[in-house]
């Protein structure tokens, strides 16, 4: 046995001791084959294909063994193994079959992350050359495979925007008809006649972002601009003349700066008092409040009430006409919160209320207009729709602030009131329990 | 397909348990299948690493060997309660990457166990799956990390122990 292994022993220290040479000659090689299959291989380094009649020849030793299965040449003069012709396809020490290989390859490609890994030597890391035929469909459908992989997420990404951009409009639109009434809505959408509908940019762009400026109108990011939004829209389109009721376009572009002054007003007078009750509600409240100050702050209230009510009977009358695509937005930006440090954007339950009650806004301010209507009075002053729902709306606005406020001044209130109760005997229980027992 | 997996995983596993047999590994007090019938069922005892406060113990470990060995590692699990950072006390499982991700068939069973203590002295605190352990190791109490080792070296793990068990 020894005899028949020493020449192949010497002819592998022959190869060894030429060691420099044979390697640029496997570098050769492969850059031929590199030049011969240019586009898979400059895709896939790991991955070339030559012909099998041109693989280099394979160093032998008795002492090599497969680091896949662990047979080692000596095993195989034993017993034959069915995994192929030995392989030496890096520069170090580790020899494989064949067949142990490409098992072991085929596996590493089952999982999807390394599929366009170069397949590496564990030892040395060195990328393992593999030769396959090749096949136009192969690599047509790997590379439809790749491109599908990356068109999908920018595929998604799209339609997910469209679906929000389509959303948007479908709520503006609505929005529209909700605070406008139908025949206004139709002038904005449709045009003055209803008949020559034009898709204008102004459409395009007011249409969906009505559902944005509701939800950024109640926070604060949007307070400088908020008040030039309307006049670049919309105000451009009709002659400046005030009526009474004003026009749809000069009130949405005057409502920004009644929020603004009903946000000053209730900073002033109110804010304080809005804090004081909520740190004396908060965990860590602990204060008690004098007499004086309950009376302090009833007197504040109304004195706030009928403030507020100036400003919304002067809104009302400056209530006007006009473009829409903003009637929702506006009509949002009145909707400010109670206290200003709840219109901080911050992520979490406060946010999707925040949301929420932005978009459901409309459809409050509508039944708010709703209701309005079915009062003679009301109706004979305004008689268009949009404007009992603008007023609608800012009533809304109002009751829930005061509503707001006197919940946390009644909650403070009973906070105040709190006692601890002594201990009572258990007499009154043991009633009970007899009661029940008698029933029994 | 499976049966030649089946076998090939067999043939090779009989490679290793030879050689284990021919060769001594300093991490390994006794390696092999649990019974005759089945080989893809070892069980293995871990040295604790000399030098450390795991030095004297004596750890089982319960060795499973999937049907498509080589290309597969085998899943271990420590047998004998074990205190350290990247092990389970109550379920034994080893948080190595040698076991997962990092498994190439140049490995064999001794050489798993082999890894499995060189983890034992270089535990990865930031992958922790004995979270009481490794916030000690990374608190920096070295002293109190050795010395709950130690406690649970002598409780568990002593060879005496095992071996009269």
């Amino acid at each position: 046995m020894s005899h028949l292994q020493a020449p192949r022993s010497t002819s592998w220290r022959a190869a060894s001791g030429v060691a420099s040479e044979s390697e640029t000659d496997a570098g050769k090689y492969s850059d031929a084959t590199l030049t011969a299959n240019e586009d898979s291989s400059a895709e896939e380094p790991g991955l070339l294909i030559p012909l099998k009649s041109q693989s280099p020849p394979v160093v032998e030793d008795e002492d090599d063994k497969c680091w896949i299965c662990f047979e080692s040449r000596a095993d195989e003069l034993i017993e034959s193994s069915n995994h192929g012709v030995w392989r030496k396809p890096c520069k170090c020490a580790l020899t494989a079959h064949e067949g142990c290989l490409l098992d072991w390859i085929s596996d590493l490609e089952k999982t999807p992350s390394s599929m366009n890994k170069p397949i590496q030597c564990p030892q040395c890391k060195s990328n393992i050359l593999l030769r396959q035929e090749r096949s136009t469909i192969v690599e047509l459908g790997k590379s439809i495979e790749r491109n599908v992989r990356r068109t999908n997420s920018v595929a998604i990404v799209a339609g997910l925007g469209s679906a929000f951009f389509v959303t948007s409009t479908v709520y503006g639109v609505n929005a529209i008809y909700l605070i406008c009434g139908t025949k206004e809505a139709n002038a904005i959408i449709l045009g003055p006649g209803g008949r020559d509908f034009q898709w204008t940019w102004r459409l395009a762009v007011g249409l969906p972002v009505i559902p944005l400026i509701l939800v950024v109108s109640r926070t604060r990011l949007l307070d400088a601009t908020l008040p030039i939004l309307p006049l670049i829209f919309f105000c451009h389109t009709e002659p400046f003349h005030l009526t009474l009721p004003p026009s749809p376009a000069i009130t949405l572009a005057l409502l920004p700066y009644v929020r603004s002054i009903y946000e000053a007003a209730y900073n002033k007078f109110l804010l304080p008092w809005d804090k004081k009750w909520t740190t004396e509600i908060g965990p860590t409240a602990a204060t008690l409040a004098t007499d004086d100050n309950d009376v302090g702050l009833e007197i504040q209230v109304v004195e706030m009430d009928e403030n507020e009510e100036e400003e919304e009977v002067a809104n009302g009358n400056a209530d006007a006409h006009a473009p829409v695509a903003h009637a929702g937005a506006d009509a949002g930006a009145e909707g400010q919160d109670a206290w200003r440090v709840e219109r901080e954007l911050v992520l979490g339950p406060e946010t999707a209320n925040l949301v929420v009650g932005a978009l459901l806004f409309p459809g409050v301010v509508a039944s708010m207009g709703g209701l309005l209507g079915k009062i003679p009075f009301i109706r004979k002053i305004l008689p268009e729709r949009f404007h009992r729902n603008i007023l609608g709306g800012c009533l809304f606005v109002l009751i829930k602030d005061i509503f707001t406020l006197y919940y946390k001044y009644k909650r403070a209130k009973q906070r105040r009131s709190r006692e601890i109760l002594n201990y009572q005997k258990r007499a009154p229980r043991r009633e009970a329990n007899a009661t029940t027992g008698m029933r029994r | 397909m499976p049966p030649s997996a089946n076998a090939n995983a067999s043939r090779r596993l009989l490679q290793e348990l030879s050689k284990f047999n021919q060769e001594d590994n300093p991490a390994v007090t006794y390696l092999g299948p649990v019974d005759d019938e089945d080989i893809f069922h070892w069980r293995g005892g871990l040295r604790g690493t000399p030098d450390s406060p795991y030095e004297g113990g004596v750890w089982d470990l319960d060795i499973v060997i999937p049907d498509n060995y080589p290309l597969a590692p085998p899943t271990v699990t420590f047998m004998t309660k074990m205190c350290h950072p990247n092990v389970h006390i109550k379920t034994g499982e080893i948080c190595l990457d040698l076991l997962k991700s990092a498994w190439t068939p140049a490995y064999g069973i001794s050489s798993t166990v082999t890894a499995i203590q060189a983890l034992l002295t270089s535990p990865e605190p930031d992958s922790p799956l004995n979270v009481d352990v490794a916030t000690l190791l990374r608190s920096g109490d070295t002293v109190g990390y050795d010395s709950l080792i130690r406690y649970y070296v002598w409780r568990y793990a002593k060879k005496e122990r095992n071996t009269g068990a």
